[in-house]
């Protein structure tokens, strides 16, 4: 496709644009003149989108100096004029000059300014860029207790100066791109050249280049569009809105994807054990950590399995329960109408629907609906015999281990995994839920995220990163980076801070 | 891909709709917690005992006066025939797996115990550390009997029988227990229950000899029996010196049997290790100087204790039984010295087997006392 | 990228330990006790030294060709018809061990586990299941293999419990059986820990060659302990005379173990699943190696499209038999096949190769890299 070339006439390029833009509403054309001192005056037009740009700075820093400073300057060299307002007049940062239309409908599309002047076939686009944004406000889907409250927002240079902030090595590098052959969305891959692998940058660059999506409205897009697997119920990128846990990642040698219009970015490669870690793992003493960890894991077991355990045991094996146990479980569903799969399908059921109903209802009517599912109408079935009380401590014990998982698409992951699991159990018993998990297991270590095994570090089994997985070394032995990302510089501290630590015990 | 997709859900909904085979929830099933087998009066057939909790009262809800169990009870020729008879009369089917105790009771036991054993044994379910326990008297008054503590009479055996363990006076051998001692030569010592008007008993043993029932073991012989299968875990022994009666409590105590053969003639090496405190001294006319020294004690304690053993060794010799399993430690010392008793080991050799008894009891600590 | 379809050389005990310790593991004891009585357990430790030349012997094949699998250079020491020949007797071979093991498997599930669940459905979900991951190639097994094998040690931490019903006793007597009696012990427990010809076929995969034989003496020793220390404990718990009595002695031993009740009364329904994924990987490995090896055999780049077909083949093939006992004579023909694969075949082919001398080419080459290896590591 050739490129559209500006015309000579000011009037021809103003119709141009408009014509291009299909005479929409909010695209506002300013003409104005610029009068030299010694030179004849020149027609100009400025053509931006209304709340794109920002009207202050467009008065300020273009059509003042144009305008009004311009008289004071001299005649302008032969050269040219537009090289001379960009290079003597404009006090504008950022400046660049647009050969073609394209270019220039881009710009304005993206909230700069498209300077255009009589008898010129180039424009001059100047970054003013002012539409209203969010501030930064503390995460909604993971927040800490000990550790930096600030998420990212819905504005890609705000995110970028996040990470930046965080990170001030002249090696990290934002590889900007659009995406998407409508939206022409701006997206950043971040990694720090000289830690990242070469090959996995390449590959996610590639993998982000063949994307044709004609919009990128969320991360999630490019998440589903370049994963390893799509079949999965498990994620294969990690999505996080935490700069921490970004700047953190690219320290291990991952790469960040950082979407425009979105708070959410994504870090590949990413194994189940990056998913069960949250940044405050590493903000808080070791101690304290691996009991956090091991009571996630364990949740993470409890979350998957608890139901299908119940139906397997309850309604095929009650011998391996203890006598007592299995007496009081038996009464409690003397009378009760469905059988054990059943009343457990039910209940998770009401469980996910009072889940999504207090997500959607605003704030405080969600809360309530959490309080009326789970008090009134949780214990109206029992008294009404349509659940037993074992059932309802089930789905409990599974609703809260599922809210221990840190990763929100991982919890995901598992919650429909638990149907499957709980639908076997009933099936075929302990025999059933063994081979579902099996087959849950083959899933697992057939996945993989950018060539690394979901399963990292346990299968195959990588003893250096087992430090930072079920356990959390104390961080004087996390000399080396995990090695599943293949960082090209492996040390993340020099012994040296090892030797001051001795010494100070002395 | 899309196609073994549709495979899996094809194969889910015919593993579902046609499935579940094996399905029964807990609440569809009889848990049988004791099975009492009795003597009927025409001889031929048994009667088979079930004690089947109510769930609708387990939880207490509609008073404490209630019946917790049923007793069914019905007759037939062998236990899977009557569990047969139960099935078609009970509304829900019988599950053994938790079922604590198997009674048998005393004139079955003289017949023979062998045809209980092979419903139990070949059962998946059945867990084998449930007791094996002989009734004197009727097996289903066992079951009958009111205990108020603990209203399930199965629940009430089993756990009377753990805590018994530690005074050492009840047999604690299981299913599997017996099973490996009956199968290897039908001799065994099995726990004794009576029960009497008010309360249930458990203590003294029940020996066996070719799967019969032929004596009774009361309850310092049971001990013994428990020393001899080094299961003793605690109990008390008295013994008195002068006036003073001097009590014992066993804190550990250790068996090892050993054949020894030299020079062509076999005798049994039994060696019983124990260390234990004085718990009390109980005398009238106690002052410091009388007390008897600490080996005087232990003196008169391992008397004791070889007076015991020796004469339910002698009982056993007696009556021909080798319920300790004597010819099966001599047959895995000693093969070819055993090849030539082949089937009249009992009575031809081990009335007159040799035993020499060590015994080795020692005072620890006498109490915050001296 | 060759790199997606290897593995790591620490991958390779893994695997040879997943498929030995299978469905075959819970009938050894009472295999054993049936057979020889307490010599049983002697004639597995000397199986045990048997199958060690047995992996020696195929290493040393596998390393005369370290590049190739067995289906390519069958034919260049057999001549093209009978290596072709040999190739399909291997791959039926494995079809069969694959029906085996599923059969045994499918029969102790429906004896302990769902009594009244028809067999073959037991049969269909397990092939269904291991297919999943067969298809998907070496490297995933291998993972999922390394976590199973993780399961597989759990048992281990239960031993302690066992101490009170342990009899050393019960070992006893020994050296009483004949000669014929142990080598009936050992020729039907040698096919419990079969296996490790596994190595014909993934060699070309396995990344580190040079640590092919640690390797593999590693994981025969390792899974020849397991197999030692579980025939001693169900000896040792239950008395041999037991065992004989009982199919699946191990589990006998669980139930009979005294448990503190924490959670669960009984255990071993939990060692069953165990069990269960230690039959499933089992599964996985023999499919995996039978449509390989098909593929090899008929140079197809890749096996997975004969994985669903061959479940069909070996789901019909595992139904042949009527009856346990009718599978105990079946498994007996499988084991007598496999004793001349391993002891009669592979030592022809060793032979063969030296004296054709065709490898030594190959041979110079892997030697030759390894000394380069070491020179660019100094």
């Amino acid at each position: 496709m050739q490129k559209k070339a500006f015309h000579k006439k000011l009037v021809a390029n103003i119709e141009l644009i408009k014509q291009e833009l299909h005479q929409t509403g909010d695209l506002i054309v300013r003409v104005f003149t610029i009068s030299f001192q010694k030179y004849p005056e020149i027609k100009g037009a400025l053509c931006y989108l209304d709340g794109m740009a920002s009207s202050a700075t467009i008065n300020s820093e273009i059509l003042r100096p144009l305008l009004l400073d311009a008289r004071r300057f001299d005649e302008p060299p032969d050269a040219d004029i537009l090289t001379y307002l960009s290079h003597s007049v404009l006090p504008a940062g950022e400046l660049a000059e647009a050969d073609d239309l394209e270019s220039a409908l881009l710009a304005i599309m993206s909230g700069e300014v498209v300077l255009l002047l009589d008898e010129i076939d180039r424009a001059l686009t100047v970054d003013t860029k002012g539409w209203d944004r969010r501030g930064i406000e503390p995460s909604q889907t993971e927040a800490v207790i000990r550790g930096p409250r600030d998420a990212f927002t819905e504005s890609i240079s705000q995110n970028l100066m996040l990470v930046r902030r965080r990170i001030r090595d002249p090696n990290l590098v934002f590889h900007r791109m659009k995406i998407g052959q409508r939206g022409r969305n701006d997206i950043a891959v971040a990694y720090i050249e000289g830690i990242a692998k070469p090959e996995l940058i390449a590959e996610v660059k590639n993998r982000l280049e063949k994307v044709d999506m004609d919009i990128i409205l969320d991360s999630g897009y490019i998440e589903q569009i370049i994963e390893d697997d799509w079949w999965s119920p498990f994620n294969t990128l990690q999505d996080t809105e935490r700069p921490d846990e970004v700047a953190a990642g690219l320290t291990e040698g991952r790469l960040a994807i950082i979407v425009d219009n979105t708070p959410f970015a994504l870090l590949a490669p990413a194994t189940f054990n990056t998913q069960m870690m949250s940044p405050e793992d590493y903000y808080v003493r070791w101690p304290a950590v691996n009991f956090i960890r091991i009571i996630r894991f364990v949740a993470s077991f409890v979350a998957l399995l608890t139901p299908a355990l119940y139906i397997a045991v309850v309604a095929y094996h009650p011998e391996m329960l203890p006598t007592q146990l299995a007496l009081s479980i038996a009464a409690a569903r003397e009378g009760i109408p469905f059988p054990s799969f059943v009343e457990a399908v039910i209940m998770e059921l009401a469980l996910e629907l009072l889940r999504e109903a207090g997500l959607r209802l605003p704030g405080p009517i969600g809360q309530t609906i959490g309080i009326v599912g789970g008090l009134i109408v949780g214990d109206a079935a029992v008294r009404a015999n349509l659940v037993s009380p074992v059932m309802v401590v089930v789905v409990a014990l599974t609703a809260i281990a599922g809210f221990i998982i840190p990763t929100y698409s991982l919890g995901f992951g598992l919650r429909v995994t638990r149907f499957y699991l709980m639908f076997m159990a009933a099936t075929l018993g302990l025999y059933g839920l063994t081979i579902s998990l099996l087959v849950l297991l083959g899933h697992l270590a057939t996945l993989t995220s950018f060539g690394v095994s979901f399963l990292s570090p346990w299968a195959p089994l990588n003893v250096h990163d087992l430090r930072d997985s079920i356990f959390r070394a104390p961080w004087h032995k996390l000399n080396n980076r995990p090695s599943f990302t293949e960082p090209l510089d492996q040390a993340r501290q020099s012994r040296r801070s090892k030797k001051q630590r001795k010494a100070r015990k002395r | 891909m899309q196609k073994p997709a549709i495979t899996v859900l094809f194969i889910f909904c015919l593993l579902f709709y046609g499935g579940c085979w094996d399905l029964r929830d807990i609440d569809q099933r009889s848990i049988v917690l004791g099975v009492a087998f009795d003597q009927t009066e025409e001889n031929a057939e048994m009667m088979m005992t079930l004690e089947i909790p109510l769930l609708m009262t387990i939880n207490g809800e509609n008073g404490a006066n209630e019946e917790t169990s049923v007793l069914l009870s019905t007759t037939g020729k062998t236990p899977a025939q009557m569990a047969t008879h139960f099935e078609r009369r009970n509304w829900r089917q019988l599950f053994f797996g938790h079922t604590k105790i198997v009674l048998i009771s005393e004139a079955l036991a003289r017949e023979g115990i062998q045809p209980f054993i092979d419903f139990f044994d070949r059962n998946p379910h059945i867990d084998r550390r449930l007791n094996l326990v002989i009734a004197q008297g009727e097996a289903r008054t066992v079951l009958e009997a009111e205990n108020p503590r603990e209203p399930l009479a199965s629940v009430y055996l089993k756990n009377m029988l753990e805590v018994q363990a530690k005074t050492s006076r009840v047999i604690t051998r299981n299913f599997q227990d017996s099973l490996i001692r009956l199968e290897d030569n039908g001799d065994a010592i099995l726990p004794r229950v009576r029960a009497t008007e008010t309360e249930l008993t458990i203590g003294g043993g029940a020996l066996i000899k070719d799967w019969k029932l032929i004596a009774w073991l009361d309850e310092n012989e049971a001990r013994a029996a428990q020393f001899l299968h080094n299961r003793v875990d605690g109990g008390r022994m008295t013994v008195t010196i002068d006036t003073m009666v001097y009590t014992y409590s066993i804190l550990t105590a250790k068996t090892r049997i050993r054949p020894l053969l030299q020079n062509g003639v076999l005798s049994m090496e039994i060696k019983i290790e124990s260390e234990g405190n004085i718990v009390e001294v109980f005398s009238y006319t106690k002052d410091h100087q009388s007390l008897h020294s600490i080996k005087e004690i232990n003196q008169k304690i391992n008397q004791l204790i070889h007076e015991e053993v020796m004469h339910l060794l002698n009982k056993l010799q007696y009556l021909q039984v080798d319920a300790i399993g004597f010819e099966q430690r001599i047959r895995r010392r000693y093969p070819n010295f055993m090849r030539q008793y082949n089937d009249n080991w009992s009575q031809q050799y081990f009335p007159t087997l040799q035993f020499t008894l060590e015994t080795d009891f020692q005072i620890r600590r006498t109490g915050i006392l001296d | 990228m060759n790199q997606s379809k290897s593995i790591l050389c620490q991958e390779v005990p893994v695997l040879i330990l997943n498929i030995i310790l299978g469905a075959g593991l819970l009938n050894l004891p009472s295999l054993l006790a049936r057979t020889a009585g307490p010599d049983g357990l002697l004639a597995l430790i000397a199986t045990v030294g048997v199958n060690l030349i047995g992996v020696l012997l195929i290493c040393l094949l596998v390393l005369r060709f370290p590049d190739q699998s067995i289906a390519n250079y069958s034919p260049k020491l057999l001549g093209r018809f009978c290596g072709f020949l040999f190739n399909l007797t291997f791959a039926g071979y494995l079809l069969f061990a694959a029906a085996i093991v599923l059969r045994e498997f499918s029969d102790t599930t429906n004896v302990l586990m769902l009594l009244r669940t028809p067999l073959e459905v037991i049969m269909l979900t397990m092939l269904l299941a291991a297919s999943l991951l067969a298809r998907n190639g070496l490297p995933p097994i291998a993972r999922a293999s390394q976590i199973i094998v993780l399961l597989l040690f759990f048992p281990l931490l239960i031993t302690p419990l066992i101490w009170a019903i342990f009899d050393w006793g019960a070992l006893l007597p020994v050296f009483q059986v004949g000669r014929e009696a142990f080598l009936e012990a050992m020729t039907t427990s040698v096919f419990t820990l079969a296996g490790f010809e596994l190595l014909l076929i993934i060699s070309p995969y396995v990344l580190d060659k040079r640590r092919i034989i640690p390797a593999s003496i590693l994981s025969v020793l390792l899974a020849g302990t397991v197999a030692i220390v579980i025939v001693l404990v169900t000896f040792g718990t239950l008395t041999v005379d037991q065992v004989a009595k009982m199919n699946d002695s191990v589990f006998e031993v669980v139930k009979y173990m005294p448990v503190p009740v924490l959670i669960l009364e009984r255990v071993d329904l939990i060692f069953f699943s165990i069990w269960i994924a230690a039959a499933y990987s089992t599964v996985v490995i023999l499919l995996y190696m039978v449509s390989q090896q098909l593929a090899e055999t008929f140079t197809i780049s890749s096996g997975k499209n004969f994985v669903w077909p061959l479940c069909v083949v070996i789901f019909f093939v595992a139904r042949i038999p009527a009856n346990q006992q009718d599978s105990k004579s079946f498994i007996q023909i499988v084991n007598y096949l496999w004793i001349a694969l391993v002891y009669g075949a592979i030592p022809f082919l060793l032979v063969l190769s030296i004296i054709r001398n065709r490898s030594t080419a190959a041979k110079r080459t892997i030697l030759g890299k390894s000394k380069r290896r070491k020179k660019t590591r100094n």
